[in-house]
């Protein structure tokens, strides 16, 4: 055959396979998808994901410590805790004490001293008790029940100058007795529990919510864990969502501030895809490692760090409350080393002997393992708020931001983070 | 002050063009004028020696540099000298291929 005609046939042919379709391909590519579904990576479900499984670990919690308290009221388990709840504000008030000194007098009778002589009240206040006790006050629904014998004993020994003519018992109702302006009397029913009695006393009384600092033994050291999720920022990377974990103890300096030191390990990462905001010395390692006398000029396009840090911080805590974690702030310095350093590059090799490329971009990863250690190279910034998680447990949310003070790790790299840090603190239960 | 005018000659390696003085830059020259990425011969002064950097000048591109002393013989660095990479003096553009 003559030339054209041979060139059309060959340009046909090649026009033919490079139309062709085969659909059934596509098909078995989608079969295979589905039988190994890609990964995408989704950074703000990630983000998401940890918030909502914080937010359900805070609310099982906060459920937990609701149902602890009601346990704790209830009268049948723990008599103290309610006679303690009941007198806790007798003290608070010049009314109440009142109230109680009259209170104490009269529960000082037992049934067999048949008497409800009330000496006058010498120490706290002259005042007699039926100025105290006045007729409006007493109503026949209360609480100081007095047995029908002791009642009879106490109308025949009691001489009437005694006892307000209001005040004598009835056999039909309860005694009731209040304070001044309506302030009420507690139940005393010495029959049916005399256990109730001897805890009746002006003395101030504990309360529930008290702060567990105030506790000798946790005064001085307090241990907490914490694990968080943060973003780490450099100049030229993008920001990589990480997170880390790891415990602090607090030791007392003064009513306001805390030492707070301990360990943490967190993961960091950072990523230059535009390798002209890559500082220099990120790829000294790996320019070290390039065979210098081959003459050829590598030029990096992609570069990726991965580092796992063992961190030490040693901060400075206020406590606005002083005694108290409700509110604070933190600074200090982190040191630490790193438990794994990996550094991943991708470049091409240019020679200077031949003008070209000489390679097609190639991968390298270089792993360190606990090659340095980084002394005060971090400056932390903190602000957390706490509040009491049922009777040994205290969490706190903690906002925090790490800068970097100098280069980190084998490649010396700025690098910073900041996120948020739950904090959860064991207290010991008190007896 | 005649004198004074004529000794603008640097005491570098090279003199005043080094691209014409040396033989072994003249043909490293020569062969990156065709690099299809931006290419750049520099010289400054390192550990009390001349050197020749040549680099990649492209905007987006990294490129670790590779220095060359007087008689053409590249360097070899360590990590430390690579993170603390500090020429004494300026560095001066000898040649860029675009």
């Amino acid at each position: 055959m003559n030339e054209p005609v041979d060139k059309m046939l060959a340009s046909r042919i090649k026009q033919v396979f490079e139309d062709f379709e085969d659909p059934t391909a596509d098909a078995g590519w989608k079969e295979l998808r589905k039988k190994y579904p890609g990964r995408k990576r989704r950074p703000l479900i990630l983000w998401l994901s940890s918030a909502a499984a914080l937010f359900i670990l805070a609310t099982g919690l906060w459920f937990a410590d609701q149902s602890g308290q009601l346990v704790t009221i209830k009268p049948a388990k723990d008599e103290k805790a309610l006679v303690k709840l009941k007198t806790a504000p007798v003290a608070k008030s010049e009314k109440a004490e009142k109230t109680v000194i009259a209170k104490k007098e009269i529960s000082d009778r037992t049934p067999e001293q048949g008497t409800v002589a009330i000496p006058p009240v010498k120490e706290h206040e002259e005042q007699p008790l039926s100025d105290v006790l006045s007729p409006v006050d007493v109503q026949p629904t209360l609480a100081l029940t007095v047995p029908v014998d002791a009642q009879d004993q106490i109308q025949k020994d009691a001489p009437a100058h005694e006892l307000p003519a209001d005040l004598h018992p009835s056999k039909d109702a309860p005694l009731v007795l209040k304070g001044r302006e309506g302030f009420p009397l507690i139940a005393i029913d010495p029959v049916k529990k005399p256990t109730y009695i001897k805890e009746f006393n002006p003395e101030p009384i504990e309360t529930e919510d008290k702060d567990e600092s105030s506790d000798p033994k946790s005064k001085k050291l307090a241990v907490s864990v914490f694990a968080g999720s943060y973003i780490n920022y450099s100049e030229g990377s993008e920001n990589q969502l990480n997170f880390g974990a790891g415990f602090v103890s607090d030791i007392r300096l003064s009513k306001n501030l805390k030492l707070s030191t301990g360990v943490s390990i967190a993961s960091n990462s950072l990523n230059y895809d535009s390798a002209q905001d890559l500082p220099s010395h990120a790829y000294a390692s790996f320019a070290s490692s390039k065979d210098a006398s081959s003459g050829n000029l590598t030029t990096i396009t992609s570069y990726h760090a991965s580092l796992l840090t063992l961190d030490i911080p040693v901060n400075v805590k206020y406590q606005f409350v002083p005694e108290s974690d409700k509110f604070y702030v933190s600074a200090g310095l982190s040191s630490g080393t790193y438990l794994n350093e990996t550094y991943a590059y991708q470049y091409r090799n240019f020679s200077t002997a031949t003008g070209s490329y000489v390679s097609q971009t190639q991968d390298q990863k270089i792993k360190k393992q606990l090659n340095d250690f980084d002394l005060g190279r971090t400056l932390n910034l903190s602000l957390g708020i706490s509040t009491g998680f049922g009777k040994t447990q205290v969490i706190s949310i903690e906002p925090f931001m790490k800068y970097p003070l100098g280069g980190l790790g084998s490649e010396n790299l700025r690098f910073g983070s900041a996120g948020v840090n739950l904090k959860l603190r064991f207290t010991p239960q008190k007896k | 002050m005649i004198a004074a005018c004529e000794k603008s000659v640097t005491d570098l390696c090279g003199g005043d063009r080094p691209e014409q003085s040396l033989t072994w830059l003249k043909s490293k020259i020569d062969v990156l004028a065709s690099a299809p990425d931006c290419t750049s011969i520099s010289r400054s002064t390192y550990k009390s020696q001349t050197v020749f950097i040549v680099a990649n000048c492209e905007p987006n591109v990294n490129s670790i540099p590779a220095l060359f002393d007087c008689d053409g013989k590249q360097l070899t660095l360590t990590t430390e000298e690579y993170q603390n990479l500090n020429f004494t003096g300026s560095i001066e553009l000898i040649w860029k291929n675009r």
